[in-house]
């Protein structure tokens, strides 16, 4: 037993220390991932027994007015959410000074990104707020009246995802932030000497230098706006009559409050697949650049 | 008994072969230099030997004891890495004494053998210490006090030096050359430098490509290389080669001729194969070639460039219609070395000469023709009987 | 640097330069300004309906204190610590094992192993929520702290195994070779090895992962419906629907929730900083 352990020792002992993570993840990660795809095929209360419904839950997604509504707002999360990065590397570019002070000022600008999705949401459903916010307080300021933006079905997505964007621009902002602190000296002080000014020292010296913090910032940003719920969740519960819904709340809303785990778990599904072709994309890049880099 | 023996170790990435049946016998006490251009396998070599690095066919034994599929900790080896290696988070004294430590030692043990390895390299006051409070040449003397302090029968050092400055690198070869002789332990190392390899091994290993072109003491291998390769990676400057044909081939000697060279006759040995009309190349050492004119043959030439070396100096010279092959300065220039007190300038005239006796001969594929010849340079003197 | 440093001589650039700085930060801020500004208000300015002028009072204490007395707050803090401490511990041990074979060992589906604990964590984990939920019932842990607490370390076990894995794998192969080469086995290599050279590793993953569990909101409604167990963020949910003329307690809420992680964030601001930019930026 003893040279039995000795001669294997070398490569069980990397196998007891992957064991515990890979069954923990494998376990609940993905095997819930890959049965909520399976019971998308089922009619399913929750509590009683399953029933086969083969593609009937999908072949009703495709006629629910709700779905398309969800699925709409998720591309509005997604195209908006795009304006982060930039917003980001615009506050990065400003804070970027070594004067006395300027730490707490970063730290500051930080500051949404560590509160939390709940708290975020709050803070903006007050500042929204049509009778006593701060919004309104600025309305009566020029003589107009607010609009109620969270109970207006045009403009409730929106109201949110730039409620969402807060921290998200704060994300960005420290992945560009600790970009800008990593740039080659040299190449900068060289294109100084060529005469490279503001724009054209950004464009062709600065942000080639930065191709991998913005892959990161926007593959950062795209995972936020797909697994958007907290800020729905808090600030309209995907109302009024579900205009601000997406699809991770609207199978929320299925299973939990309809219990439609079936359709919930098809919505999830979609979702997936959404969520599978970025990852796809993600990794890919991600191995051929390590691949580069060794 | 710490002999090192490797029979036909083969390792393979995929389709690359990056060791070819690799043989050798180190003996008890010898330090074996393993050299090579960078990429032809020596690193992976050593890290086989330390069992870093799986084979997929051969064997190792060390001490007479089959260690091919022991682990590393398990083949009594100690190694002395480029990095040095040392852990940022132990103190110098706890690096040293790590080994023993995952053995599971007394205490008592342990110290007594660190400051045994300490008292060697003088490296007492610095126990207490971090690595990074130390200077380069510090970190390695106490990487190698590391290896010292667990007393393996084979050490193993890959490119200890590579990371130091030149003045620190010159003292520390003198030294570990010293810590050989004290020690008296076989010592396998990995070096892409000829003068680490040339001043410090008993025998040398030259590698080339996963495959051992030539072992042999440094003398050997400088005087009678077996083939082309190993012909240019020793020396420098480089030898220089010149493409010729074989006009006239008799009974252990033959005669080459080509355009600006005269007839050359050079005595070729038993096993030499080469007809008349073959393609050949000579070689001749940058320090055979004489800027006087004096020797056995003559060429007429113009000084290219001079590199003043104060103690010597190196001529690049333009003997055109003879071209050096693979030449130093990419010119097709002949390089010859010549003393410091050349007065010789840039696009001066010259006739240099040479003799046969100092011109090398290979076939078309790189193999030596020239028949063996003795040493007329001192061997070293301190070799460590075999 | 870029863009070009103020130099000390431009005292008018670096006056208008600051100026412009604290104007924007006053922007971004000023959400949270209001919250923070309404959180100090006595109740009298609320049902006054003065929301915006100078308070009448300072009630800092009060508001604060009636965040504790008169709302769970309290026991759903208490919770919050409960899922959150043992879930970030439980990561650190998980990741640190994973991290270290999948950096350091050479075999067969090595790459694959390490692509699924990317791939799952980036994942909208909204969609496991059916089956997470069915296996809580099963293990019958269904609305108990231990439900989070399995799956918290399980779903940052990716990010984790990622984040210590690209640590783990910048280090010096050499050293994990001198360990081989001196006899150490690989858990001795952990213990002695790894485990010293990965803390600053650690401490960043450590914030890290408390600050997203803690703000963690979905988990929490979704596994844990009773008060005995619920966190923060779901708390703070529920005292929004309740206490809808209460602005002054709901915005104390917020501050006083957001609070543990922003304290965090600011005593080891460096090590969250490089944390959350790791992998983004070489070195």
């Amino acid at each position: 037993m003893k040279t039995l352990w000795r001669r294997h020792r070398c490569w069980l002992w990397p196998v007891i220390f992957l064991a515990p993570g890979v069954i923990l993840f494998w376990g609940v990660i993905v095997a819930s991932s890959a049965q909520s795809l399976a019971i998308s095929f089922f009619r399913w209360d929750g509590f009683g027994p399953m029933t086969w419904a083969g593609l009937s839950n999908y072949v009703e997604l495709l006629h629910d007015p709700q779905f398309y509504t969800s699925l709409k707002n998720n591309i509005i999360w997604l195209v908006m959410f795009m304006a982060a990065p930039p917003l980001g590397l615009a506050i990065a570019l400003l804070v970027n000074q070594q004067i006395r002070g300027m730490r707490l000022v970063k730290s500051l600008f930080f500051m949404p990104l560590v509160m939390s999705q709940v708290a975020v949401g709050v803070v903006f459903a007050w500042f929204y707020d049509p009778t006593n916010g701060l919004l309104a307080l600025i309305f009566k300021a020029i003589g107009a009246t607010a609009p109620a933006l969270l109970s207006n079905p045009e403009w409730v997505t929106v109201a949110v995802v730039i409620a969402a964007l807060w921290p998200q621009v704060s994300f960005c902002m420290i992945l560009f932030m600790a970009g800008l602190n990593n740039l080659d000296e040299s190449q900068i002080a060289a294109a100084r000497v060529d005469g490279a000014k503001g724009w054209h020292m950004l464009r062709h010296v600065v942000l080639p230098q930065l191709r991998q913090v913005n892959f990161i910032a926007i593959a950062v940003t795209v995972i936020g706006a797909l697994r958007s719920f907290d800020m729905i969740s808090v600030m309209t519960s995907g109302g009024p009559f579900g205009s601000s819904n997406v699809l991770a709340y609207q199978m929320y809303e299925q299973s939990i409050e309809a219990y439609r785990f079936g359709y919930g778990a098809a919505i999830a599904a979609v979702l997936f697949v959404v969520m599978a072709v970025f990852i796809a994309w993600y990794l890919h890049r991600m191995l051929r650049m390590e691949r580069e880099g060794a | 008994m710490n002999d090192l023996e490797l029979n036909g170790i083969t390792k393979r990435y995929g389709d690359t072969t990056v060791l070819a049946d690799i043989n050798l016998t180190a003996k008890d006490k010898e330090f074996i230099v393993v050299v090579g251009p960078s990429g032809c396998g020596k690193s992976t070599l050593l890290k086989s030997i330390a069992g870093l690095e799986s084979i997929d066919s051969g064997q190792i034994l060390i001490g007479g004891r089959d260690v091919t599929r022991e682990e590393p900790g398990d083949r009594d080896i100690a190694m002395v890495f480029q990095s040095y290696a040392l852990y940022p988070h132990m103190t110098v004294a706890e690096n040293m004494g790590f080994g023993l430590r995952m053995a599971g030692r007394p205490k008592a043990e342990i110290q007594k053998a660190v400051k045994r390895a300490a008292e060697i390299l003088q490296i007492n006051d610095y126990l207490a210490m971090r690595p990074r409070q130390l200077s380069g040449g510090q970190r390695q003397r106490v990487a190698i006090g590391r290896a010292i302090t667990r007393s393996p029968s084979v050490f193993l050092f890959d490119e200890p030096l590579s990371n130091l400055d030149a003045a620190l690198r010159t003292q520390m070869r003198v030294e570990i050359g010293l810590l050989y002789r004290r020690l008296e332990a076989t010592m396998v190392y990995v070096t892409h430098d000829q003068v680490e390899a040339m001043t410090m091994a008993t025998r040398i290993v030259l590698m080339n490509h996963g495959v051992v072109e030539q072992i042999g003491t440094p003398v050997e291998l400088y005087t009678n290389p077996r083939n082309r390769f190993v012909a240019g990676f020793l020396g420098s400057p480089r030898m220089n080669f010149i493409s010729t044909r074989a006009v006239e081939v008799a009974d252990g000697s033959a005669v080459v001729d080509s355009e600006g060279l005269a007839r050359i006759r050079l005595d070729i040995h038993n096993e030499a194969r080469v007809a008349v009309g073959d393609e050949v190349v000579i070689g001749l050492r940058p320090e055979s070639i004489r800027l006087d004119g004096q020797g056995d043959h003559q060429l007429s030439a113009r000084i290219g460039l001079i590199e003043q070396l104060g103690r010597e100096a190196i001529a690049y010279l333009d003997a055109a219609p003879v071209r050096a092959i693979e030449s130093e300065n990419g010119l097709g220039h002949l390089t010859a070395q010549t003393d410091g007190r050349i007065t010789l300038r840039r696009d001066d005239a010259v006739s240099i000469g040479f003799d046969a006796a100092d011109v090398y001969l290979f076939d078309a594929e790189g193999k030596t023709l020239t028949s063996a010849r003795t040493a007329d340079i001192r061997s070293e003197p301190e070799m460590v009987d075999a | 640097m870029y863009p070009r440093q103020i130099k000390a001589g431009e005292p008018a650039r670096k006056s208008l330069y600051l100026g412009s700085v604290t104007l924007v930060l006053f922007l971004w801020l000023l959400p949270l300004l209001a919250i923070i500004l309404t959180s100090i208000r006595p109740a009298a300015d609320i049902a006054a309906g003065d929301y915006w002028g100078w308070p009448s009072g300072f009630d800092l204490i009060a508001n604060y204190t009636g965040v504790f007395t008169q709302t769970p707050m309290g026991r759903y803090f208490l919770n919050s610590l409960i899922i959150t401490i043992p879930s970030v511990i439980g990561v650190l041990c998980l990741s640190t094992l994973t991290g270290f074979v999948l950096s350091r060992y050479r075999f067969r589906g090595n790459t694959l192993l390490f692509a699924i604990f990317i791939g799952g964590n980036f994942l909208p984990f909204q969609i496991m929520m059916i089956p997470v939920r069915n296996l809580t019932l099963d293990l019958g842990i269904y609305n108990t702290y231990l439900a989070l607490i399995i799956f918290h370390t399980a779903f940052q076990t990716g990010f984790a195994t990622l984040f210590m894995r690209n640590f783990i794998a910048a280090l010096p192969g050499e050293l994990f070779e001198a360990a081989r080469a001196e006899g150490a086995s690989p858990l001795q290599t952990l213990i002695h090895v790894v485990v010293p050279l990965v803390r600053p590793a650690l401490a960043a993953l450590s914030i890290l992962a408390f600050t997203f569990i803690w703000n963690d909101y979905f988990w929490a409604v979704v596994l844990s419906p009773s008060d005995a167990v619920k966190p923060v963020t779901a708390g703070l949910a529920n005292l929004k629907g309740q206490y809808v003329a209460n602005w002054n307690l709901i915005s104390a809420a917020t501050i006083v929730i957001a609070i543990p992680p922003v304290m965090l964030f600011f005593f080891m601001q460096r090590h969250f900083v490089r944390g959350l930019t790791m992998g983004a930026v070489k070195g």
